[in-house]
């Protein structure tokens, strides 16, 4: 013990310099610092966030509550989100020394910032975490991870290029409940695997709303990000999930988390499902701006004939993801984070229970082992990606108005304008 | 051979009205879309939008249809004009996006060198089939404002053409950071020899400048010679940035890269860095080790572990874990017996995972060892996770035979947590065991797997316990069947069957507790004849068993005891037993069930008595429970009792007695 801490070498040391080279070992644990518990400054992991909005606020305190994490940075594009989440923050330490930042770039160029909590609008979140890659930042990044197909395997690329340790926040993973339903799966307590049913909720119609002024502290071309210019229209920008340039609907934005689990119980995180169809109602045009999906039923076939189903019905609290076999099924409804099961049996296997999804701290903590060890967290872009491409090919189908195949090795569907589909270009100066 | 004609002909006829109707439609379609593009020009938010959802589904149904995509693609032409509002243009290159532009491909040009449709325009000629969108997006620079120029450059730099080397080169000469920056990316991604050169020269140029994007772009053309088998480029590339005065994330990004590009995968890297002392590339060859191709990988590195540190040593079993071959097992094997203890929790959770029910003597080996229960807990996961099914289950019994007192209760939890339905034969052994941690972990346990079937057994062993300290866990276990059972007057008949038999009273005792659950009329008189048993004990029990009656068929056994008590706690609990009774009843208000709470109440000694009736009263909605109530106001102790009933049905009878309510307020007053 008295070795490690004469010759220890400071996590911040380790991140941002290369001068220590002959030096060892390379992490201390705080325990050997004799610190019980508290952690040394030069076991911190420092992070910056990149949109401080509601979803910011909901997950920052499961990050705060880390005591080797240290927010240094904020940045946003709207300065009164800056403000509250510096006091926030500052409030959290004590202190006044979180810096903010109007445009996220300048805070990346920061060398003593370790990684980064994306939290912005959708828009933003693969090419927040490219840029942050391309500045040596790790990442968490807020699901769904990216706009487009393409633009999601760029951002695989970009971290694979880079050794960047990424994790998609996509938190069920880490989450005993379905971790247990998954298990019970892949153990084949419900038999053989035949169908995956998920389900979101009914989307709003968002009725049409006229130009108006950009409120004061926005900067609205950062705020639009990648996606095309267009005018402040306050119906579009409130309401951004549920217009296609800058989201994708209901059944993306929330559906990503329950593919993810598909594809874990199915133990397909490097590849996906070959056909998609999708079909849904979108909102009436004389009324309403918006143009993404209200209700709908999407479903996806693998290659081994396994079936996904995704629902977007009912209320929000009735979202669930139920695997059935030929012998039972197992369910687990998200709203109560309760486990349902046929036979009943199954659940008495269940031995511990753990935090619901709303608590992160398993998943952040899973990257922080992934940052200091470089090996890959539990939601990986590849991961991620994957899981993504389901719920953008099921939109994308129901778009078109046609059923799909999709080749999940060269990620490419059998119809030309679906295949249009896959990307946009990003407005410029952003660059993927 | 007519009928074949007829049929043949039946079939061309139909083919060709389908083809006069399909034509029909299509040429129908155009003059939809023509009109609807013409509505859609004028275009702004808050307008009515079926004319854009209208030309979406005309594109969206026809679009592929080589017949008439050009026709389509001339008719969305209109959106693009000045004369378009900014939204009719943004959402007409939307949907030439969506179509593949050939046509209008000059338009978009033109359109792509303006400042606010630059970005849009380009993202319609990004997704264009034709060649000429290369050359038409060069044209379109040569007139573009700044902001459209790199809005070009961008998507240009996206076609990864190698015959735009030339144009991008020329564009490292225009002195504009950000241009040139857009150029170097783009170069990096074409990743051609030639464009390689460039950037090197650039580079050499411009030394401490526009490093990232150099970065960037020399990672991505090594990529791209890996990609054309140009080993020898991308391993100058990766050499170049692994350099020590490179920042780290470039320096892991190379290291990886050098491994990608090794003939033997990385392998004889990853053991020269373990032995060095190059600490930020040391976890990286760590977690490569988990994809190492080759035979005894594990083996080969697990010989360096003494020279970790115990935080790498955790790294290097993971990634063993991850590997999951049978060499990994085996060395995963030894290592679970490490002196180290993170190592030790480190292979049992791999072992747990990767194993099978050879592991399982091994894994419980190293759990006798552990001396905490955080610690051992991860041996316990990885037993329960452990695979082989009815094997496994069956050399755990034989271990849980074998093993040592204080490892027995971990194991039966263990047996439980597998859900091992055939360890039940041992576990009733146990459950007569004269030490009490091993008999109230087999009831646990038991509770876990038995079902009604075993529940004879289970009395059984609870009216003959050697351990009387684990009498509740024995009750428990039996609750629990009963609760889940569907059957429960199989399990009322089983209980009172052995209540006559049984004389030891706190055996009667435990069997009267249960008689609840199952709440059928036998099960009632057995325990009204107990309440009049010799043994006092015994009385107790059946007064508890009535107090806890899950229906109105024991309220008048309880009331006698209420009224006419043994002893004062007897009273009280019967008291209890009434409240709750009663207060299931409170959604169904009727005179019979206030006449109940007012002899409750005209019965009552204390007035502690009186306030546990008067909470419960405030949940009857009915005029009477209100008066009721109200007679208790003079009592000075009952006071805030009374005003908290008389409020609460107040409230809910109001709108029906509003003079009652108003007046019996005002008296709180």
């Amino acid at each position: 013990m008295k070795k490690e801490s004469q010759s220890g070498i400071s996590r911040r040391h380790f991140l941002t310099s290369t001068a220590f080279a002959l030096a060892a070992p390379l992490i201390i644990r705080a325990s050997a610092l004799g610190l019980n518990g508290a952690v040394a400054p030069n076991e911190r992991i420092t992070f910056g966030a990149i949109g401080v909005g509601n979803r910011a606020r909901f997950i920052m305190p499961n990050f705060l509550a880390f005591k080797e994490i240290q927010f240094i940075a904020l940045s946003d594009c709207r300065s009164d989100r800056l403000k509250s989440g510096k006091e926030m923050v500052d409030n959290h330490y004590g202190n006044k020394d979180c810096k903010i930042y109007p445009d996220f770039r300048e805070m990346l160029e920061r060398k003593d910032l370790d990684a980064v909590l994306i939290a912005t609008g959708n828009r933003w979140h693969a090419l927040a975490s490219i840029y942050a890659a391309r500045a040596g930042k790790d990442v968490y990044s807020e699901k769904p991870i990216a706009l487009t197909i393409r633009e999601g395997r760029a951002l695989v690329e970009a971290c694979k290029h880079f050794g960047t340790i990424y994790q998609a926040g996509t938190q069920r993973r880490s989450t005993a409940s379905y971790k247990f339903a998954v298990d019970m799966v892949k153990q084949g307590k419900i038999g053989k695997l035949h169908t995956v049913e998920m389900q979101v909720w009914t989307g709003p119609a968002i009725p049409h709303d006229k130009p108006a002024p950009v409120p004061p502290g926005w900067d609205y071309d950062m705020w639009l990000g990648q996606t095309p210019w267009k005018p402040f229209v306050p119906a579009r920008v409130y309401n951004w999930q549920y217009f296609f340039d800058t989201g994708d609907g209901i059944m993306t934005d929330m559906g990503c988390h329950y593919t993810d689990i598909m594809q874990w119980a199915l133990g397909t995180d490097d590849t996906g499902p070959v056909e998609f169809e999708c079909t849904g109602e979108f909102p009436d045009p004389k009324k309403y701006i918006s143009d993404t999906m209200i209700s709908g039923v999407g479903k996806c076939k693998y290659a081994n004939g396994v079936v996904g189903i995704m629902y977007q019905r009912n209320a929000f609290k009735d979202r669930y993801i139920k695997f059935i076999g030929d012998e039972g099924w197992i369910q687990v409804d998200d709203e109560t984070d309760e486990v349902k099961a046929h036979p009943k049996s199954i659940l008495s296997l269940r031995s511990s229970t753990g935090a619901s999804w709303a608590n992160a701290s398993d998943h952040i903590k899973n990257l922080l082992d992934c940052i200091r060890s470089r090996k890959n967290p539990l939601c990986h872009p590849e991961v991620a990606h994957r899981a993504n491409t389901i719920c953008l090919a099921l939109t994308i189908s129901a778009r078109l108005g046609k059923k799909l195949k999709w080749d999940p090795v060269a990620e490419k569907f059998d119809d030309d304008t679906a295949n249009r589909m896959l990307y946009r270009e990003p407005r410029a100066p952003w660059r993927v | 051979m007519q009928r074949t004609i007829k049929i043949i002909s039946i079939i061309v006829a139909t083919f060709v009205c389908l083809m006069a109707l399909t034509l029909k439609s299509q040429a129908g379609a155009l003059d939809e879309l023509r009109a609807s593009v013409a509505k859609a020009v004028k275009y702004m938010p808050g307008d009515d939008m079926e004319p854009l959802r209208q030309i979406e589904n005309i594109v969206k149904q026809y679009g592929s249809d080589p017949k008439l995509k050009y026709d389509i693609e001339a008719a969305l032409a209109p959106l693009l004009s000045p004369t378009s509002t900014y939204e009719a243009r943004k959402f007409g290159c939307q949907q030439l996006a969506i179509l593949g532009p050939k046509i209008t491909l000059d338009i978009l040009a033109e359109l792509a060198a303006t400042d606010l449709a630059s970005g849009v325009a380009c993202m319609a000629i990004a997704n264009s089939p034709a060649p000429q969108a290369v050359t038409s997006l060069q044209k379109a620079y040569s007139i573009a404002r700044a902001s459209a120029k790199l809005q070009i450059l961008n998507t240009l730099g996206n076609f990864r053409d190698p015959s735009t080397i030339e144009f991008f080169s020329a564009r490292l000469k225009e002195n504009n950071p950000q241009l040139m920056e857009a150029s170097i990316s783009a170069l990096g991604k074409i990743g051609s020899k030639t464009s390689l050169s460039i950037i090197r020269e650039f580079s050499k140029n411009n030394p401490d400048k526009y490093t990232s994007a150099i970065t960037e772009a020399l990672l991505s053309c090594a990529d791209k010679a890996v990609i054309e088998k140009r080993f020898q480029d991308a391993i100058d590339i990766y050499n170049e940035l692994i350099k020590s005065d490179r920042p780290v994330y470039i320096r892991r990004a190379a290291f990886i890269g050098l491994i990608n590009t090794d003939k033997d995968g990385g392998e004889a890297r990853i053991l020269e860095t373990l032995k060095g002392q190059d600490s930020a590339l040391k976890p990286v060859a760590i977690a490569k080790i988990s994809t190492l191709k080759g035979r005894k990988i594990a083996s080969k590195f697990a010989k360096l572990i003494p020279e970790l540190t115990p935080q790498e040593q955790v790294w290097m079993v993971d990634s063993f874990a991850i590997r999951g071959d049978k060499d990994a097992v085996s060395v995963l094997e030894s290592l679970i017996l490490s002196r180290d203890p993170e190592v030790r929790k480190s292979s049992a959770i791999a072992l747990g995972r990767l194993g099978d029910s050879r592991h399982i003597p091994l894994i419980i080996k190293a759990m006798a060892e552990t001396t905490t229960p955080g610690e051992s807990q991860f041996f316990e996961q990885a037993l329960c996770e452990i695979k082989g099914g009815a094997k496994a289950d069956s050399i755990l019994v034989d271990e849980l035979k074998k093993s040592q007192p204080s490892l027995k209760p971990r194991l039966m939890n263990i047996l439980a947590r597998r859900g091992a339905t055939t360890a039940i034969p041992a576990l009733l052994e146990y459950s007569a065991s004269n030490d009490p941690a091993i008999a109230k972990s087999a009831f646990k346990s038991l509770s876990r797997l038995c079902s009604e079937k075993h529940l004879d057994q289970l009395i059984e062993r609870l009216v003959s316990l050697n351990a009387p300290q684990a009498q509740a866990e024995a009750e428990n276990a039996i609750a629990s069947i009963i609760e889940s059972s569907q059957n429960r007057s199989y399990c009322e008949e089983l209980i009172c069957k052995k209540l006559e038999k049984t004389t030891s009273p706190a055996a009667r005792g435990s069997l009267i507790s249960l008689l609840p659950l199952c709440s059928g009329q036998k099960a009632l008189s057995a325990v009204k004849t107990a309440i009049t048993d010799a043994d006092p004990a015994v009385r107790e029990s059946a007064v508890r068993a009535l107090a806890d009656w899950r229906d109105l068929s024991a309220y008048d056994a309880l009331l006698q005891v209420y009224e006419k008590p043994e002893n004062e706690p007897c009273r009280v609990i019967a008291l209890r037993g009434l409240v709750r009774i009663l207060s299931e009843e409170n959604s169904k208000p009727t005179d019979a069930l206030v006449d109940k709470y007012r002899r409750l109440l005209q019965s009552a000694k204390t007035d502690t008595d009186c306030k546990m009736i008067l909470g419960a009263l405030s949940s009857v909605s009915h005029i009477e429970a209100m008066r009721l109530a109200l007679s208790k106001l003079n009592n000075p102790e009952l006071k805030a009792e009374v005003e908290m009933a008389v409020k609460k049905i107040g409230e809910s009878i109001k709108s029906k007695y509003p003079q009652e309510v108003s007046e019996a307020l005002q008296k709180l007053k």
